[in-house]
């Protein structure tokens, strides 16, 4: 209506009009202000009623699960997802008496993408939960707009260490491990074996940063020395260059921790680079899971990673969960897809225990932080930063029946993201990002 | 010694997969003034569609003559059907072209979906070549080999049939050469359908490789571009000597400074455009 009025005005004679329709609404534009401004109120009410319905009216609660369909990660992304519609198919798609929605959203492991889905999940859908979760970025990226909105966030997949260290907060969860939480016990097992020179490679952001750094720092306090740090960009097609770059006999033992695609690329280009066989290969499990080693194939074995979780733990929770997702999904599961699972079980239980009521936020939130129950991996209940106490495993690619597995070799019991320093003195050393390019020199 | 030795080895297979991509985008633009974005696309179609067969006939050799074939002819298509109606204004070839990568990139997310692919090798192009210190994967020798070979053959069929005299003839005079009757309308799309199926061709080569995954076609657009700006446009010669910089400075770049990854190709490409914009062999 606006632009009719213009293009009248805009006329070459003035107060004539070239159509008579812009005539009209230049006769009625005070007319056509109050219609809009009425329309305007209108939209304005129906737009309150509808959230006053929404809190109302909460038989269904609603859990938002992000995590990436694309890019180099995609395959962790459907992890998440099996975890979560697996744990929920088994209960009904309900907890106690209320009745629970799981949507997905695709945050293609961009953090500004993250944002956006999370926003329309909160906002639009009104989920309770946001769950999921994969790239450290996205994360990190979320962690303030959960606290803001006093949304329950549980990170099933992301080992951001901050999350549920300096940037804790009630509502912030983990269900996997901390980013250096396997690394601790790891680093210091690997000089124990008698390692000495390490050279590391990670892609360059926080996720690599802290799983790397983890090993470092009680690597090094046990007399070890990092000879080298590489850091490629996520996402880099081609690791050539970077395999190459160092001397293999200036070191014992090369540590990389790549996920999803890149670790499937890295392994094989490790054995086309004649690497494998002259030096030992080690890493967190991110580089071997239960998913890719199969189409890692043969150049996998031997290598020899830390986590608190494989589909090979030998204990009747773990055998149910593999059995049951091996029929589903008709393949191995992951530590992605058991910390989602039991990302899934943590708002369940919490949602059982209040009876399905969300509204309370300090005691649901209280119902969550309290659940400790006997998950796939072992016994599982939250620190005071709500990340959980898991025992670590070293697990080395074997190959059982024609099959490749993660076979646990050590065990170390419940180690907590803190490993043996108090809260305060590990969170009082500097981030494992800042010091990255510092532990070759 | 070894460790250049490799990376040398490392910065050449990399050079001549940006070749085989360059070498059409810049004698697509010498020939016909054409700046094609969606070559891009070329490429990812090219290892999608390397993909698709594979699944089917279960043979690498087959990919590398089906997959270049096919993205030729969807070229010639795309160029008879919808570019050649804005081939004089090349802002409308930029929109245009950048629209056809968009559609073609989610029409391939939608066909072969998201999770990155590798198209599978032939036996004897697996395991590694080794030779005193050095060694090196014998798939990335044969790609270094393909790509001298092809640019051998390129540099003959221009420069010694007729129909390279004709399009060469075309890149220095478009008009002349019509004026003298010759059927330019066929010349042009001939010469796109060899720069498409070169781009798929990279496309098979490069995605047995690097893989193949959603965004691959920007990435590669992107670097071929660099060489372009660098080699010059429409110089086949400059299009080889870029590949073999970019390559180089890239490889090197990761290994020597693996913190400016992202940066090595673009500073040289901006240095370029600063001081010499028409590139090492490009005319004004």
């Amino acid at each position: 209506m606006m632009q009719r009025v213009l293009r009248c005005r805009a006329s070459r004679r003035p107060g004539r009009c070239r159509y008579w329709w812009d005539q009209y609404s230049a006769d009625n534009q005070g007319a056509n202000d109050m219609m809009r401004k009425f329309a305007a109120a209108t939209v304005v009410a129906a737009v309150a009623a509808g959230t006053s319905w929404g809190a109302t009216a909460q038989e269904t609660v609603r859990i938002g699960v992000l995590g990436p369909n694309t890019g180099p990660y995609a395959v962790i992304g459907e992890e998440v997802k099996n975890g979560f519609e697996m744990f929920f198919a088994e209960k009904g798609n309900k907890a106690g008496n209320v009745k629970v929605e799981v949507l997905f959203e695709d945050d293609q492991a961009k953090p500004d993408v993250g944002m956006t889905k999370a926003q329309k999940l909160v906002e639009r859908d009104k989920v309770a939960f946001l769950g999921g979760v994969v790239s450290s970025s996205v994360a990190y990226a979320l962690r303030d707009y959960a606290v803001n909105q006093n949304v329950p966030l549980v990170v099933t997949v992301a080992s951001a260490d901050g999350l549920t260290q300096k940037q804790a907060a009630p509502v912030i969860f983990r269900t996997n491990s901390s980013g250096s939480q396997a690394s601790h016990p790891f680093g210091k097992w690997l000089a124990d074996q008698g390692y000495k020179r390490l050279v590391m490679m990670a892609p360059n952001y926080a996720m690599g940063y802290e799983q790397t750094g983890g090993f470092a720092r009680t690597f090094t306090a046990a007399g070890g020395k990092i000879v080298k740090s590489l850091y490629p960009p996520l996402g880099a097609a081609d690791f050539g260059p970077f395999l190459t770059a160092f001397d293999p006999k200036q070191a014992d033992a090369l540590a990389a921790v790549f996920a999803g695609a890149e670790a499937i690329k890295y392994v094989k280009q490790f054995s086309e680079y004649g690497l494998k066989g002259t030096i030992p290969l080690v890493g967190t499990s991110l580089l071997t899971d239960d998913l890719i080693l199969a189409q890692q194939g043969d150049a996998a074995i031997g290598i020899t990673t830390a986590m608190h979780y494989s589909s090979a733990l030998d204990n009747p929770e773990n055998k149910a969960f593999v059995d049951a997702y091996q029929k589903r999904y008709n393949r191995t599961p992951t530590f992605y897809s058991e910390g989602s699972y039991v990302g899934a079980r943590v708002i369940h239980d919490a949602l059982v225990a209040r009876n399905g009521d969300t509204k309370d936020k300090p005691a649901l939130l209280k119902a969550m932080h309290d659940v400790d129950f006997v998950a796939p991996r072992g016994r599982f209940r939250f620190d005071d930063r709500n990340s959980p106490i898991n025992d670590i495993y070293v697990f080395r690619v074997e190959k059982e029946g024609g099959k490749l597995v993660n076979k646990p070799i050590a065990k170390f019991d419940s180690i907590s993201q803190f490993y043996t320093w108090t809260p305060e003195a590990f969170m009082a050393m500097p981030d494992y990002a800042s010091v990255a390019n510092d532990w070759a020199k | 010694m070894t460790f250049w030795s490799i990376q040398i080895l490392n910065g050449l297979s990399l050079a001549m997969l940006l070749f085989l991509l360059a070498s059409g985008l810049s004698v697509i633009f010498g020939l016909m003034r054409f700046i094609n974005l969606a070559h891009g696309s070329f490429y990812l179609l090219g290892a999608y569609a390397g993909l698709s067969v594979i699944r089917v006939t279960d043979s690498f050799w087959a990919a590398l003559v089906l997959a270049p074939l096919a993205v030729a002819v969807i070229g010639v298509a795309l160029q008879r059907l919808l570019l050649h109606r804005v081939q004089s204004n090349e802002l409308a070839q930029v929109l245009l072209t950048f629209g056809v990568l968009l559609v073609v990139s989610d029409l391939s997310l939608w066909i072969w979906g998201g999770l990155p692919q590798t198209l599978s090798r032939p036996a004897i192009l697996e395991g590694s070549w080794r030779w005193g210190g050095i060694v090196f994967p014998i798939y990335r020798l044969a790609l270094t080999i393909t790509g001298i070979v092809v640019a051998i053959a390129i540099w003959l069929f221009l420069e010694r049939t007729r129909i390279g005299a004709i399009v060469r003839a075309g890149v220095d005079d478009e008009e002349m050469v019509r004026g003298i009757g010759v059927n330019i309308g066929a010349v042009f799309s001939a010469v796109f359908a060899v720069g498409a199926g070169l781009a798929g061709l990279a496309g098979v080569l490069g995605g047995a490789m690097l893989g193949v995954y959603p965004g691959a076609d920007f990435e590669v657009v992107l670097q071929a571009f660099a060489v372009v700006v660098i080699g010059g446009l429409g110089s086949l010669r400059g299009a080889f000597i870029g590949s073999l910089f970019i390559g180089m400075v890239d490889t090197l770049g990761k290994s020597l400074m693996p913190d400016l990854a992202l940066f090595t190709i673009f500073v040289p490409m901006v240095a370029m455009l600063a001081i010499r914009p028409s590139g090492l062999f490009g005319r004004a």
